[in-house]
């Protein structure tokens, strides 16, 4: 019996084997993508069918079919489709599939706690992806990264100090004496951008005396922090209309960042070295002397001269980073690590920046309802950032360079440096002083996300969020006994600056998605959700001075003072979001966000922010037919946003006194303002996007109108009230801009493609209303160029005095029609900005190159000032500015000094080749072992052609955040980067 | 079935628990005020404030005198040509101070300004936190307060009256939101008397003792009754400004005047440099770069042979200092450390107004008093012309060596009508010129 069933079951199996090979087929194949990595849970379904599988975690995929011929249709997130006919089921099918270049199904934020497809959001959302980001060359840190990579920004770099150090404004000037700069958001954490100044006032004198700190001692800001290479991406939202649902916070716009997150599919690991060669963009050089100038300016016959620019700044610096990550997952978890070192010395002696930064990053599923997702991110890093900028001491660098005679002898003798005759001897600062930045910061989020209903019609998720940033600040200035000018016992005899700041911030947020979608193409998402935001920052600073010896330890310092600031704030509110989308033709969103917080007057008041948008995608209606036109959607956005008013402008406080022993209160110089409320910013953006040639061109143009109301002014008030200024909401300023991206897959072979996009963007402001009279602000005087707020003006207009001696009533009238005193030099704001990127690759090597051009916008430089008082000046016995042909170019610049700015307000446009990098990745085979081998050769502004008279033209003597973000006092000048790169995935 | 059942009613469970938790948890969060945690508000202050709240106000009032007190020592002392600033460093103080014409919205006009009104809003901060405050102060308590306060903005509105001359001051300034009209420069100093002569009255009836820690400036007029001395001083100056000689000479007898009592007596600001004390920044390193405050060559020339207060309060430099074409060759040096104390008024002062005064009544005293301060400089006695213009002469000539960098010469020319005469007030340079009043600051909205 048994035998019986054996041979009836091997019958069968024969019969259905038989059958099935007769009747059914299977296709084996792996999957791919363009680099060589395995694509795991990729779809293959055979066309027309309903009868699919996917790739396993290498990539392989075993697909039975009917019958043969028949095709297969592969498909995976980000990547375009690919169709396989299969003819034979014997062979091995190798499909690589391409990166979706399809712009417009890139997935974007839409909401807090949703995304959608770029091509169904009504508003522009610059994105700029990690290979954008810091894949073409090495960036120094994640602030200068963004520079001309999307539309509507304004990014300056303070100054070449090493450390970083920028100013951001998107879509123009959003306020006046408010904070400028976007919210930062890097995966839910509201992190950090404060400049902290060091305090280091008390040598430099930049700001009188009195004041321990001061905007001008080029402090950096603590964006710098994040390393650029764990960004998978960025998302800018620029205005009101994208941002209103953050609310309070978003004026500025906001810069949403995403971390890398692991894959799923065996670990993969990497490491990259890149070696880097930095040197100074432009060096100004020495006058041209000759023996009857030296003469006169009291300098020995027959002198030889030195140059000490040369000396302080022309050196070619070595940089290394090494970059280790490593990642994987499965379908339950997935995990991120990376490890980056990054050692840059900086051009001048004694000063780099060198930073340490680790990431894991870890999610998990728990239940298939359930899940959470971990960051954690460690950074340590330290700047040395030299002792520049303003000054009136003579002490910082540039500005005693300034007053350097070339034939004086600074070198040391006996190890001793003799003083110098500027009022400091500049080898000596570089040598002995020091300005230095450490930094430990600790950012970490946890997000999870509670699947509550899960149905083909209804979709119902809770989303917890919670953020932490943490970090600890030290900046430490030692000014030594040993320093000529404080040799003498009577000086202040060295002084050592130690300040501390611990900030810490969290916010938690809790978030209800639902999703409702009908049979009919109709869907409704509704979120709504609240969150608590915390920030508490204590800084103290410690003054010590009069030292004996050579330590400068505070313990041993004769006198010591001590100031505290502490700010404490925190904000909570609420929002709601509903998008109706009509299958992906018609989306209207509709949304409204309440906000308080401490720092308004009323600190239980509510503003509410709403926003409303409408996107139509034109072609998907069936109106037509168009061979040309893949994509056609009009879009239009509204929303309001807000920012506070500066920390404290609700009191009025008394300062600390001390004399003699005892201590005292005396009124401050800031009136309060208990009903001080916040900015409001009402924006409207409208626009096209166009998709030509199946969306292989894309064209978005974008024209936004953004009104500010309650622009928190600090006016003057009449100063013998005894107090200087009062910060009031009164005032109204616009912006208007146009911006435009064109992108397009110009050729796209086997092994070769070109890709270009092509950016073009302009932004003028108007102050619209004010409600006191006009005012200068930002600048020294006017006598050297300031802005001035004017109703019916451009917000960002540079005026200065002008010498009316000699001039008819008429003449007067044209340079000075309001006859206000003020003739009108130029405009902060730039003409337009261009940026033209292009990559192309042709079999293993790739280009990449981004040239970015400022055309206009204006800058103050009072560098070519200082060196014309003095009589140094790189130009000053050339000729040409001089109209009437009389006076050599110092001679003509120092005639109108404090007069007439005109000379030093200069047109600080460039264009710049921002990234070039050419790299070459060697086949599979040529390295065994090693997944991919790829090497390189890049560079960082290695182009620059501007008129601008000094190092850059990119410079702030002010810092970020203020109005007056093109002021230039001798800086530490701007430098560019040759890299070498090696990147090995193992 | 069942399990999954029983999964999904612990989700439902889980779901539920955490919505509610979220939800009470944070629409509950109502927002309090979170106070300032780096200074007292001024508010506070108004009412009810205690006796340790109005003693830190009194020291606060004292110290905070000395706030950007530089600034206003040195422009009055270069636009008078007593000394220049050639260090390079601020290019305003060698031309837009020396030429003209004053920017309205300019350091060198408004930072000075505030800082004595500054002073001045501090004094009427005291008077009200003493009027209204609930330390159980007696009534002679209150008044030495008030004689206290009162003298010191009289001090802070006779500063600021001096530089803005013909433009005018504000004296009425206690309501911010209803400041008074601007006085002339006559009127001004009236206002500045009767409010010295209130005060005084306060001080004799202010008992025996401040009630608050006064600093060793005031050492000898640390009392309510020695302080009322430094008023009745105050007031001998100002009524010697008004023309008014026998006031000047009355009030001089009520104050701390002695024709043979040392030069340095007075009141004056103190320095230090421990903790958050302030430090005398008219003290300029002897020889040091980027120290360079110039003596004006003519006061070193003019001085007559031995008069030790050019020695004393010069330096020469191993060179001559030149920048923007002024040449000089003594570096200022009244002040010998960053701590010494710069005085409101002092005996030297006192003694040639009396001297001063007493030219048209009594010329034989004013030579007396003048020979006091010559025979301490080191000089012989006076042998010129006694006539009343002579005398003058030779009190304005010793007042600018035993007075220089001390604020007075630019105010002596003027008052004397010699401010346009370049025997008196030089002018070193085409386009230089001589500037009689400090323009009233933008702010104030009266042009």
């Amino acid at each position: 019996m048994r035998k019986k069933s054996l041979e009836k079951n091997l019958f069968f199996f024969l019969l259905t084997f038989v059958s099935f090979s007769l009747s059914s087929q299977t296709i084996k194949g792996k999957v791919i993508e363009a680099s060589g990595e395995s694509i795991p849970f990729a779809d293959v379904i055979e066309k027309g069918t309903t009868n699919g599988t996917s790739t396993n975690g290498d990539g392989e995929f075993s697909i039975t079919v009917k019958k043969i011929p028949t095709t297969i249709v592969i498909s995976s997130l980000g990547f375009a489709n690919q169709e396989i006919k299969i003819t034979s089921a014997s062979k091995f099918i190798n499909v690589t599939l391409k990166e979706d270049s399809d712009v417009l199904e890139e997935v974007v934020i839409s909401g807090l706690a949703t995304t959608t497809k770029r091509s169904n959001l009504a508003n522009t959302v610059a994105s700029v992806s990690a290979a954008q980001l810091a894949q073409v060359t090495n960036q120094s840190g994640f602030d200068s990264a963004l520079s001309g990579k999307f539309t509507g920004a304004e990014i300056r770099a303070n100054s070449g100090a090493p450390g970083g150090g920028i100013s951001m404004r998107l879509r123009g000037v959003t306020s006046v004496f408010g904070n400028q700069q976007p919210l930062f958001i890097v995966d839910g954490v509201y992190v950090d951008n404060s400049s902290i100044s060091s305090g280091n006032n008390i040598v430099s004198e930049a700001a009188g005396g009195g004041n321990t700190s001061t905007n001008q001692d080029d402090a950096s800001n603590r964006i710098a922090d994040i390393d650029p290479e764990d960004i998978e991406n960025v998302e800018i939202l620029k205005g009101a209309s994208a941002a209103a649902l953050y609310g309070s916070r978003a004026a500025g716009g906001v810069v949403i960042i995403t971390t890398k997150r692991g894959k799923s599919g065996k670990p993969r690991v990497s490491f990259s070295q890149t070696v880097g060669l930095r040197s100074p963009t432009r060096l100004l050089g020495l006058r041209d002397w000759d023996q009857a100038e030296i003469t006169a300016a009291g300098g020995p016959a027959n002198a030889t001269l030195n140059d000490y620019e040369a000396e302080l700044f022309d050196h070619t610096r070595v940089s290394t980073t090494s970059r280790f990550t490593t990642s994987g997952g499965n379908d339950k978890s997935d995990y991120f690590f990376g490890v980056t070192h990054k050692d840059e010395p900086g051009l001048v002696e004694n000063t780099g920046y060198e930073k340490t930064s680790f990431r894991l990053n870890l999610g998990q599923k728990l239940t298939d309802w359930l899940d959470i997702y971990v960051t954690s991110n460690y950074i340590n890093s330290e700047a040395d950032r030299g002792f520049f900028n303003n000054g009136n001491a003579n002490r910082t660098v540039g500005y005693a360079l300034a007053f350097t005679f070339p034939w004086e002898e600074l070198s040391p003798v006996n190890g001793v440096f003799p003083a110098g005759a500027a009022g400091s001897n500049v080898l000596e600062t570089v040598a002995n002083t020091t300005n230095r930045e450490n930094v430990n910061r600790f950012i970490g989020s946890a997000k999870s996300n509670l699947q509550i209903l899960d149905s083909d019609m209804h979709r119902l998720k809770l989303t917890l969020e919670l953020g932490f940033d943490q970090y600890t600040l030290r900046t430490t200035n030692i000014f030594p006994r040993s320093l000529s000018y404080f040799r003498d016992p009577s000086t202040l005899r060295g002084a050592a600056i130690s300040g501390t700041t611990v900030n810490t911030n969290y916010n938690l947020s809790a978030f209800l998605v639902y999703n409702l979608d009908f049979e009919n193409g109709l869907g409704f998402t509704t979120q709504a959700g609240t969150f608590l935001q915390d920030f508490d920052r204590n800084t103290v600073i410690t003054v010590g001075t009069g030292f004996n010896g050579s330590l400068t330890n505070l313990g041993l310092a004769e006198n010591s003072s001590v100031t505290q600031d502490i700010r404490l704030q925190e904000d909570t509110g609420f929002f709601v979001q509903e998008e109706i989308n009509y299958a992906d033709k018609i989306i209207a969103t509709l949304g409204i966000r309440g906000d308080k917080s401490t720092n308004n007057g009323d600190a239980d008041e509510i503003f509410y922010y709403p926003k409303a948008s409408l996107a139509v995608n034109v072609h998907k209606l069936g109106l037509f037919e168009s061979e040309i036109f893949s994509t056609i959607k009009p879009r239009v956005a509204y929303g309001e946003a807000g920012r506070f008013p500066p920390f404290g402008n609700k009191f009025t406080l008394t300062t600390g006194q001390f004399i003699d022993g005892s201590s005292g209160l005396a009124p401050g110089t800031l009136r309060g303002n208990p009903n001080i409320k916040p900015e409001r910013q009402k924006e409207l953006e409208y626009g096209l996007d166009l998709g030509l040639f199946n969306n292989r061109v894309v064209l978005e143009t974008t024209f936004y109108n953004k009104e500010i109301e309650d622009l928190i002014i600090q006016d003057q008030i009449p100063t013998s009230s005894g107090q200087t200024s009062e910060s009031k909401n009164a005032g109204a300023l616009a912006n208007n801009g146009i911006e435009i991206g064109l992108n397009a897959s110009i050729i796209e072979k086997e092994d070769f493609s070109w890709s270009a996009n092509l950016k073009w963007w302009k932004n003028t402001s108007e102050i619209t209303r004010l409600d006191v009279p006009a005012f200068a602000t930002g600048g020294f005087a006017s006598s050297l160029g300031t802005f001035y707020i004017q109703e019916g003006f451009s917000a960002t207009q540079i005026v200065g005095t002008y010498d009316s001696t000699g001039l008819t009533p008429e003449a007067i009238a044209q340079i000075d029609p309001e006859g206000d005193g003020f003739a009108v030099y130029g405009n902060a704001e730039p003409d337009f900005q261009m940026s033209w990127q292009n990559q192309i690759s042709y079999k293993n090597f790739d280009l990449t190159f981004l040239w970015h051009w400022k055309k206009g916008g204006d800058g103050i430089n009072l560098t070519t000032l200082l060196y014309d008082l003095a009589g140094t000046t790189w130009d000053y016995d050339d000729t040409g500015l001089d109209p009437l042909g009389v006076q050599t170019n110092g001679e003509y610049r120092s005639s109108l000094a404090f007069v007439n700015p005109a000379p030093v307000i200069e047109d600080a446009g460039y264009i710049r080749l921002r990234e070039v990098g050419l790299y070459y990745t060697f086949d599979e085979n040529v390295f065994k072992g090693f997944e991919r081998v790829k090497v390189g050769i890049s560079g960082r502004n290695l182009i620059n052609i501007f008129d601008y008279n000094s190092y850059d033209p990119e410079v702030s003597n002010f810092g970020n955040n203020v109005l007056a973000n093109n002021v230039e006092v001798t800086p530490y000048p701007a430098s560019q980067f040759i890299n070498f790169h090696l990147n090995v995935n193992f | 079935m069942l399990t999954s059942k029983k999964n999904t009613m612990l989700k439902n469970k889980i779901s539920i628990l955490i919505l509610v938790f979220t939800a009470v948890f944070f629409t509950s969060c109502e927002l309090e005020d979170l106070p300032n945690e780096n200074a007292p508000t001024l508010e506070s202050f108004a009412d009810g404030a205690s006796q340790a709240d109005v003693q830190s106000l009194a020291v606060g009032l004292e110290a905070v005198m000395r706030n950007d007190l530089e600034f206003h020592y040195q422009t009055i002392s270069y636009i008078g040509r007593e000394y220049y600033d050639l260090t390079g460093t601020d290019p305003r103080y060698t031309g837009e101070l020396l030429k003209g014409p004053l920017d309205n919205n300019g350091f060198l006009t408004t930072r000075a300004y505030s800082a004595w009104y500054r002073v001045v809003k501090a004094a009427n901060v005291l008077v009200t936190a003493v009027e209204n405050s609930e330390a159980g102060f007696s009534d002679a308590t209150k008044r030495s307060y008030y004689g206290y306060a009162n003298t010191i903005k009289a001090y802070a509105l006779l500063m600021v009256a001096n530089r803005q001359f013909s433009n005018g001051i504000r004296v009425d300034v206690a309501d911010p939101d209803n400041l008074g009209p601007f006085l002339g420069y006559p009127e001004a100093l009236t206002a500045i008397r009767n409010l010295l002569n209130d005060a005084n009255s306060d001080l004799t009836n202010g008992g025996g003792t401040f009630d608050f820690p006064i600093s060793s400036g005031y050492d000898g007029f640390a009392t309510p009754a020695t302080f009322a001395t430094f008023n009745r001083a105050l007031a001998a100056r100002v009524a010697l400004y008004q023309g008014n000689k026998s006031d000047a000479l009355s009030l001089l007898g009520n104050s701390f005047f002695d024709i043979s009592g040392a030069l340095n007596v007075g009141v004056a600001h103190v320095f230090g440099a421990t903790g958050n004390d302030v430090l005398n920044a008219q003290f300029y390193v002897l020889g040091q770069s980027g120290q360079e405050y110039m003596i004006h060559n003519s006061w070193i020339a003019d001085a007559e042979a031995g008069d030790t207060r050019v020695a004393n309060k010069s330096f020469m430099l191993p060179t001559p200092r030149m920048f923007d074409d002024l040449t000089a060759t003594h570096q200022m040096a009244l002040y010998t450390s960053n701590t010494d104390p710069v005085y409101l008024i002092r005996n030297e002062e006192l003694i040639l107004i009396y001297a001063e005064a007493n030219i048209g009544t009594n010329n034989a005293e004013a030579v007396n008093a003048i020979n006091v301060i010559r025979n301490a400089a080191g000089l012989a006695n006076y042998s010129g012309a006694t006539t009343d213009a002579a005398l003058e002469l030779e009190v304005l000539n010793q007042r600018r060596y035993s007075l220089i960098g001390e604020g007075h010469r630019w105010i002596d020319l003027r008052r004397t009508g010699r401010l346009n005469d370049v025997n008196f007030l030089p002018l070193d340079r085409m386009g230089d010129n001589a500037l009689d009043a400090f323009p009233t600051p933008f702010s104030e909205n009266v042009n």
